[in-house]
């Protein structure tokens, strides 16, 4: 199904089921967003079907870790289906609107208006490739520097150790994090965009490039891309090193897309040898989602330092 | 690895505050050079109906791929396509008809293009968040409302210079002036209101009730009704403005949305979004005379010269539909890109 294809059904669905639905229910004012989220979802279910199909076989053909059963995977899948058909994104929306609504009006009202990548050059206003790579690496820079940040500060790594916890790392464990470490990273992503501004018509291809890279780099597969290529995209094998237990808090290979960040600022590590994934006892985290999500609220308010596996499963 | 860490941030958040404090200071700077670059609006000759020339195209705004299509206007057809900045929703000529602004919400800029044949002719920066805007009648003022940050902004129509930033809440959307240029009236979208803005002084007057989500608004011919569209539901509200009061609804269908004059100085055209119907207002006795189906989301819409078409962009189906105007039928349906929003043509109908 080609792009334009692909727009149409989002189209048909919003104007034959979401927005009638929004017009019987008053809402008709979120009409333009309500779109966007229609077509979100349908990217989200696109997605996950294709690396479901490109990945999965690939995790049974070139395991890095052989698993009995996968059962230890499937809470990830909730948070998969929980990110990527929006959710989540449109909980965080709605809750964080003041706080990122608030921070532009702010900026506007001292005429700080958000600056655009674009600006560096007027060859990128009118060729949307370039301009679309250019904003793909800015975006990655910043992601990188969120991520040094959530290891370093203990607090954020309360919350962040959740996404290390995982014993059985596949590609479903990309969206595993707590629901505050979300929030984080939107308002950490609104500030980003208030600093470079993004396009919002690339948004959605900028969150699918991530998306398609950060899946294969958490699948348990045993294949990197070679001496050069593993410096130039994260691999599987440079992404495990990042969720070894060894490295826990203290933390290496922090890019999402482009290792480049972690050789310039020395937080590289191409070593690649056979890596268990986990935390330590002191940052595991039960098995459940919503085990989970109170445990790591717990741990924010200090109230629970620890809270281990339960050892009977 | 902290203390390689935290001199690399800051160096990172220098920058970026390097980038925000530039634009600051570019705001400041560049609305000299944007003046010198401006040709007055008033210092045009009026042509009413200026005469368009072979090279005449259809100009759409595809809002969800910050792009502009140029169409060709005898074979119905997308000729090209090109990028012009984040999110492009509205368009209208200067008063002189010498260019045709758009608006890029987003980049906070407006882009002039040449009217007939779309091409860019200049960009004017640091126009905050322009969704809709207008000149007054008089062509003292320009004014741009932002719908995502309640603001309503009026600048100066000769050099685009900010007089005044007002906070108008809530999500104002469509805008209108009277006859005599003394008021600016704003569809407040998520308030369920409309706002009055007395121009000399830019000081916000009144706000009256009106229907659940007004979206477009318009002056009638004779400058004593604002009609608005009632999103939210299916019609169109009347209001006497110097009366603050609703005098009729006039139901159209469902999601009422936005108003093109016919150009006959007596009918206008109503676009309903939810219903996927456009539908046509005597201006005169204030009923609604007739609906046809405009599927897809219809929104913005264009008259021909001749008064035989109607230029519907359909938002959600990627499409321009050209209606013809005598039948209520479907004459053409064209693909453009994502989202298409504004529309406009060189040889349009009066506006009025």
């Amino acid at each position: 199904m080609g792009d334009d294809q692909f727009d149409l059904l989002a189209g048909w669905i919003y104007e034959h089921v979401a927005q009638p639905a929004l017009y019987k229910l008053g809402l008709i004012g979120l009409d333009e967003l309500a779109f966007d989220g229609v077509t979100f979802f349908l990217y989200g279910v696109a997605q996950i079907l294709l690396v479901y199909m490109l990945v999965r076989p690939l995790e049974a053909m070139l395991p890095a870790e052989e698993w009995k059963s996968r059962k230890g995977t499937r809470v990830d899948i909730v948070y998969t289906l929980l990110t990527r058909l929006g959710i989540v994104p449109l909980m965080l929306f709605f809750v964080l609107l003041p706080v990122t609504r608030g921070m532009d009006e702010w900026l506007r009202l001292h005429n700080l208006l958000p600056r655009e990548l674009e600006h560096l050059s007027p060859w990128l206003l009118a060729n949307p490739l370039p301009s679309f790579f250019l904003y793909l690496v800015a975006i990655d820079f910043f992601n990188y520097w969120r991520h040094r940040l959530q290891h370093r500060f203990g607090i954020w790594w309360k919350l962040h150790s959740l996404h290390h916890s995982q014993k059985m790392l596949s590609f479903w464990s990309d969206d595993r994090n707590h629901v505050l470490d979300d929030a984080i990273t939107w308002v950490w992503f609104a500030l980003v965009t208030a600093m470079i501004g993004i396009p919002p018509a690339q948004f959605i291809w900028l969150v699918a490039a991530s998306r398609a890279v950060e899946s294969l780099s958490h699948a348990n597969v045993r294949f990197g891309f070679g001496a050069a290529g593993e410096r130039i995209l994260v691999s599987p094998k440079f992404h495990r090193m990042h969720h070894s237990i060894a490295a826990g808090q203290r933390g290496c290979n922090f890019a999402t897309l482009f290792p480049i960040w972690d050789m310039v600022f020395g937080t590289a590590d191409f070593a690649h040898a056979a890596v268990a994934t986990g935390v330590t006892a002191s940052d595991d985290y039960p098995e459940g989602y919503f085990a989970q999500q109170w445990v790591g609220l717990k741990r924010l308010l200090g109230v629970a330092d620890v809270a281990t596996r339960d050892p009977a499963k | 690895m902290a203390h390689r860490l935290f001199p690399a941030l800051f160096f990172a958040l220098a920058v970026c505050g390097v980038l925000v404090s530039c634009s600051a200071q570019e705001a400041r700077e560049k609305r000299p050079e944007a003046k010198a670059e401006i040709i007055p609006a008033s210092a045009a000759t009026p042509a009413p109906l200026p005469v368009p020339s072979d090279q005449d195209v259809a100009i759409v705004l595809d809002s969800g791929e910050d792009a502009v299509s140029l169409v060709d206007l005898h074979e119905y057809k997308e000729i090209s396509k090109f990028h012009i900045g984040k999110e492009p929703h509205h368009l209208m000529a200067t008063p002189d008809d010498r260019f045709l602004i758009v608006a890029n919400a987003v980049s906070n800029n407006l882009v002039f293009l040449d009217p007939h044949t779309g091409a860019i002719q200049r960009r004017i920066p640091n126009i905050s968040d322009p969704y809709q805007i207008g000149f007054s009648p008089d062509k003292k003022w320009f004014v741009t409302v932002s719908l995502r940050l309640d603001r309503v902004d009026i600048y100066k129509a000769d050099d685009f210079s900010l007089v005044k930033r007002l906070v108008v809440k809530k999500a104002p959307s469509h805008l209108i002036f009277d006859a005599a240029s003394a008021n600016v009236f704003v569809t407040l979208q998520d308030s369920n209101e409309i706002a009055a803005i007395r121009l000399s002084d830019q000081t916000l007057l009144w706000k009256l009730p009106v229907g659940k989500t007004p979206a477009g608004i318009r002056m009638t011919p004779d400058d004593k009704h604002l009609l608005v569209g009632v999103m939210g539901s299916n019609y169109v509200e009347v209001v006497d403005w110097r009366a603050k009061k609703t005098v009729k609804k006039i139901v159209t269908a469902e999601g009422a949305h936005n108003f093109l004059p016919r150009g006959d100085g007596q009918h206008v055209f109503v676009s309903n979004r939810v219903a996927g119907k456009v539908c046509e207002v005597d201006e005169n006795s204030l009923t609604n005379i007739r609906c046809f189906d405009v599927p897809g989301g219809p929104d913005c819409m264009e008259v021909s010269r001749d008064g035989t078409e109607l230029w519907v962009t359909s938002r959600w189906v990627k499409k321009v539909h050209v209606v013809d105007i005598a039948t209520g039928k479907m004459k053409k349906i064209i693909p453009v890109g994502r989202s298409p929003h504004g529309v406009y043509f060189f040889g349009h109908a009066a506006r009025t």
